[in-house]
């Protein structure tokens, strides 16, 4: 959390590469991990960083809305990088995947944001699902694994995310932000919320 | 040698510290299970000590008090954690009519998830308190904690406290150079006691304490908490203000 330097970000993420190598053999030989069980878990202090600030493409079909490429999106970590302004998103409205009722609903949100105005996003509201993967601007996620509960914190908020373990929906989730999250684990590798 | 290669090296050193658990089994399965949800039964908004004095305020400390009670009143100071949802600091945040999680994950860490203002206190378990230099340098709201288990108790010292909150919801005062340490254990099977000690002499006389006790609501999920929104019904907990 002192750290503030690029070149330090740059050696941490190699050193992190190192740890990751390190927890695995530890995961795969410590009894309290259990069968089966991925770990998602570098050490305390070494969270995960979004690479990019953008939903990326499913191998195929239409692929999640970015930005309209005429007014080119650059993130808070882009524009530190390269000495520019960062930008608010203004949405492509013509991805085959919105319906005719949410063009509507985002082209007043980009009007709102060609307007010169703050969107939503700045304003510290909880980013629901699945904004919240493209949500940490430059802020980091850590994940807390126990036996009955992932808990997933975006420092920046900052905001937190419970999936439960290995129990059913209930019958009439309270709407919330993020919604009621279940999940188990599939194979050795992946988390399923 | 740059600092890029050091960082580099160290993730090595840190891989062989690392592999140690890996051979000799979890180190993390001998420390005492404090985790769950726990939910507070009563709350008050003005700080109770143990042996039921007032608080041994100095001088500049009482000073302290008179302004930011008057300041509450009169709308000159705001209470922004309440106004704007900033967290709460030490002590006051343990004094939460909402329930909160204590997760003893990742290792090497406690870390205990607030309802309000959703805070997040990090207890490093297996780090020395951070340099005075950072400790000013780099002041938070809930301060910076270490912690270890003596016995069944979770032993937690905060220091780095940024002026911006109040010991509790009346005003009391601290400086940026309180110091508090916890002793956090289960009293019961469904209980969990934290007792507080102060550590303020700018603005107090002496080390004091303050005493809290929550249940273990592990039947209780955390729910969003989102400023200027309606929040959870704390009708259950006596002493909370009714609208």
């Amino acid at each position: 959390m002192f750290i503030t330097t690029n070149s330090v970000r740059a050696a941490l993420i190699v050193s992190l590469h190192a740890v990751t190598v390190a927890t695995a053999l530890a995961a795969d030989s410590s009894a309290k991990q259990g069968a089966a069980v991925p770990d998602f878990t570098i050490d305390s202090k070494s969270p995960w960083l979004m690479v990019g600030d953008e939903l990326l493409p499913a191998p195929s079909g239409p692929g999640p809305v970015t930005f309209d490429k005429r007014y080119p999106y650059v993130d808070n970590a882009a524009a530190r990088r390269t000495g520019t302004q960062p930008t608010y998103r203004v949405a492509d409205l013509s991805n085959p995947i919105l319906q005719p009722w949410a063009v509507e609903q985002m082209r007043k949100a980009n009007d709102w944001v060609l307007a010169g105005k703050v969107p939503a996003r700045e304003r510290c509201y909880p980013a629901g699902v699945p904004g919240w993967v493209v949500y940490t601007l430059a802020e980091p996620i850590f994940i807390l694994q126990t036996e009955k509960q992932v808990t997933m914190i975006n420092q920046g908020g900052p905001e937190v995310r419970r999936i439960y373990l290995d129990v059913p929906h209930s019958p009439n989730p309270k709407p919330s932000w993020y919604g009621e999250s279940v999940s188990d684990y599939d194979g050795n590798d992946t988390l399923v919320a | 040698m740059s600092i890029f290669w050091i960082f580099a090296r160290a993730g090595f050193v840190w891989m062989a510290i690392l592999a140690i658990p890996a051979m000799s089994g979890s180190a993390y399965a001998e420390t005492p299970d404090i985790s769950g949800t726990y939910w507070a039964t009563e709350y008050r908004a003005k700080i109770q000590l143990v042996g039921g004095s007032d608080l041994p305020l100095t001088e500049a400390g009482k000073a302290a008090y008179e302004k930011n009670m008057a300041g509450l009143k009169d709308g000159s100071i705001t209470d922004a954690a309440r106004k704007y949802c900033v967290p709460d600091g030490l002590p006051r945040v343990l004094a939460t009519p909402y329930p909160f999680e204590i997760i003893q994950a990742p290792p090497g860490q406690v870390t205990i998830i607030h309802e309000l203002n959703h805070q997040v206190r990090v207890v490093a378990m297996d780090k020395p308190m951070p340099s005075e230099k950072d400790l000013t340098t780099f002041p938070f709201y809930n301060g910076h904690s270490v912690g270890h288990f003596e016995g069944d108790t979770l032993v937690i010292e905060t220091a780095g406290f940024n002026e911006k909150t109040f010991i509790d919801a009346a005003g009391a005062p601290h400086t940026d150079e309180m110091r508090t340490v916890e002793r956090i254990r289960r009293i019961s099977p469904t209980q969990l006691e934290d007792v507080i000690t102060i550590h303020d002499p700018q603005y107090y006389s002496r080390d004091w304490q303050a005493r809290f006790v929550y249940n273990l609501r592990n039947d209780v999920r955390l729910e969003d908490y989102v400023c200027g929104e309606p929040h959870r019904d704390l009708s259950s907990v006596a002493g909370v203000r009714r609208p």
